[in-house]
């Protein structure tokens, strides 16, 4: 799970830190940089995972506009293995060749090192922090990306695994969503646009299919099943079929991108938690409860911080919804601003609450960032 | 018109009291961005009681708040029959 970030000179943050628990509910004015959190996630999930060259993800418009350094500092703290692994990285713009570079890349385990990257120089360690190999590599791209898992790199290889597939950002958007899918997706998209293709790689394990039908049917009025319908050699429509109530029991089938976003937006975001259950997953959600029907937000929440309590999940969110904040904020929120367009500054919020009014109402009316003063 | 920099609660009985209440503020220079309205929602609950309801909660909310930050609250009520001092006396002397 995660259980630190550390960002330097990237848009609004300037030498921020911020401690992870396992329900971190982020709220604050438009632009105080709480999405921004959830979007450095995605950079360095992006690198680790090699999915682009340092110049693809990094981009000189994104360092801190009133700073000079030409260098942006990023570091996460993961637990697992029984130990802590931290992640650092060190990207450098070169104006003079308009160029991002990798400055360093280190990833330790409890303090000792697994792989060392600097100033061109290599260094990969065994899980027993010997030193394994030394040689020159290129600082276009991550060294973490291009390791090959082996007997010798367990530790590192957890990381990667982690990284790629138990920290999921999204910013879930059912308007892109589409009913073909071309092929399975192992990873849900950002947006969710591949809902289909992920579906369909879940419902390859049967067990996991039937407890996500079961679990919509309490919550869908009508819901009966998914099926996947053949619509060319390697494509497939994902189709959803409810029960006609005017008829009995006839299903009526509908495409999944004919369903209202809310509907699509809910099969999603239960799918989501009955999915990544027990998995370890670290999920990051901006603005989840978009979409949804009122009496809907609460449920899901609370099924999400139960799973949450017992340790399978860990989320991140982020909301301006009283009713996240009012479920959430005592227990787990945290107020981001910045004073005069400013750094980012991050602040716990406590039970320091001597108004008698909901902590929506206090941030609906603006004071709640006087409760901790 | 100065432009005021304090919030405003307003504090009414229906959506007749917050709109001649708005366009009030609005010309004693109050940015719409920094009034909020608390007003009895439509429906069986007089208005009258709704503000009398809410009252103490809004003055404890905003005592907790007034020595930190600059806010007002304003109530409005109705005397309807009776006398302005009568309806003073349903407030209770702590919370005048």
């Amino acid at each position: 799970m995660l259980r630190r970030i550390y960002i330097d000179n990237f848009k609004c943050f300037v030498n921020f830190e911020f401690a992870v628990e396992s329900v971190n509910l982020f709220l604050g004015p438009n632009g105080s940089g709480k999405s921004g959190i959830f979007e450095t996630l995605r950079k360095i999930q992006c690198f680790i995972s090699g999915e682009g060259k340092v110049g693809d993800i990094f981009s000189p418009d994104e360092y801190t506009r009133w700073q000079n350094s030409p260098i942006q500092y990023f570091e996460i703290d993961v637990g697992g293995k029984g130990g802590v692994f931290r992640y650092e990285i060190a990207v450098e713009y070169e104006p003079e060749e308009n160029l991002m570079q990798v400055r360093h890349e280190r990833l330790w385990f409890d303090s000792r090192p697994l792989i060392t990257f600097e100033s061109g120089d290599l260094k990969l360690y065994r899980d027993d922090h010997l030193e394994a190999s030394n040689f020159r590599f290129g600082r276009d791209q991550s060294a973490v990306a291009l390791i090959p898992p082996g007997r010798d790199n367990r530790l590192l290889t957890w990381f990667k695994k982690y990284m790629q597939e138990k920290l999921i950002v999204l910013k879930i958007d059912p308007t892109t969503m589409v009913s073909e899918s071309e092929q399975e997706d192992k990873h849900p998209s950002v947006t969710m646009d591949n809902f289909a293709s992920w579906y369909r790689h879940i419902s390859q394990d049967q067990g996991k299919a039937i407890e996500i039908t079961n679990n919509l049917k309490e919550i869908l009025d009508g819901f009966n099943n998914f099926k996947f319908a053949e619509a060319g050699r390697t494509r497939r429509a994902l189709g959803v079929n409810f029960h006609d109530a005017s008829e009995g029991k006839r299903p009526v089938e509908y495409q999944f991108h004919e369903l209202s976003d809310g509907q699509r937006m809910l099969i999603v975001l239960y799918t989501l938690i009955y999915t990544v259950r027990s998995e370890g997953v670290t999920l990051c959600m901006d603005e989840p409860e978009n979409f949804l029907a009122l009496p809907e937000i609460q449920p899901w929440l609370v099924t999400l911080y139960d799973l949450c309590g017992d340790g399978e999940i860990q989320a991140l969110l982020a909301s301006h919804h009283p009713q996240m904040i009012d479920c959430l904020s005592l227990p787990s929120g945290y107020w981001f601003e910045r004073q005069c367009n400013g750094p980012v500054r991050v602040r716990r919020i406590t039970e320091n609450n001597e108004s008698g009014l909901p902590v929506s109402k206090l941030v609906a009316r603006g004071w709640l960032y006087y409760e901790q003063t | 018109m100065s432009k005021r920099r304090a919030r405003i609660i307003v504090l009414c009985e229906d959506k007749q009291q917050e709109v001649c209440a708005r366009h009030f503020l609005r010309q004693c220079g109050f940015h719409p961005r920094k009034m909020e309205f608390v007003t009895c929602p439509k429906g069986k609950q007089s208005g009258e009681q709704f503000v009398r309801e809410n009252y103490p909660s809004e003055v404890r909310a905003y005592r907790s708040r007034k020595n930190h930050i600059s806010i007002c609250l304003a109530v409005i009520i109705d005397a309807d029959k009776k006398t302005v001092d009568q309806r003073f006396s349903i407030v209770p002397d702590g919370a005048r």
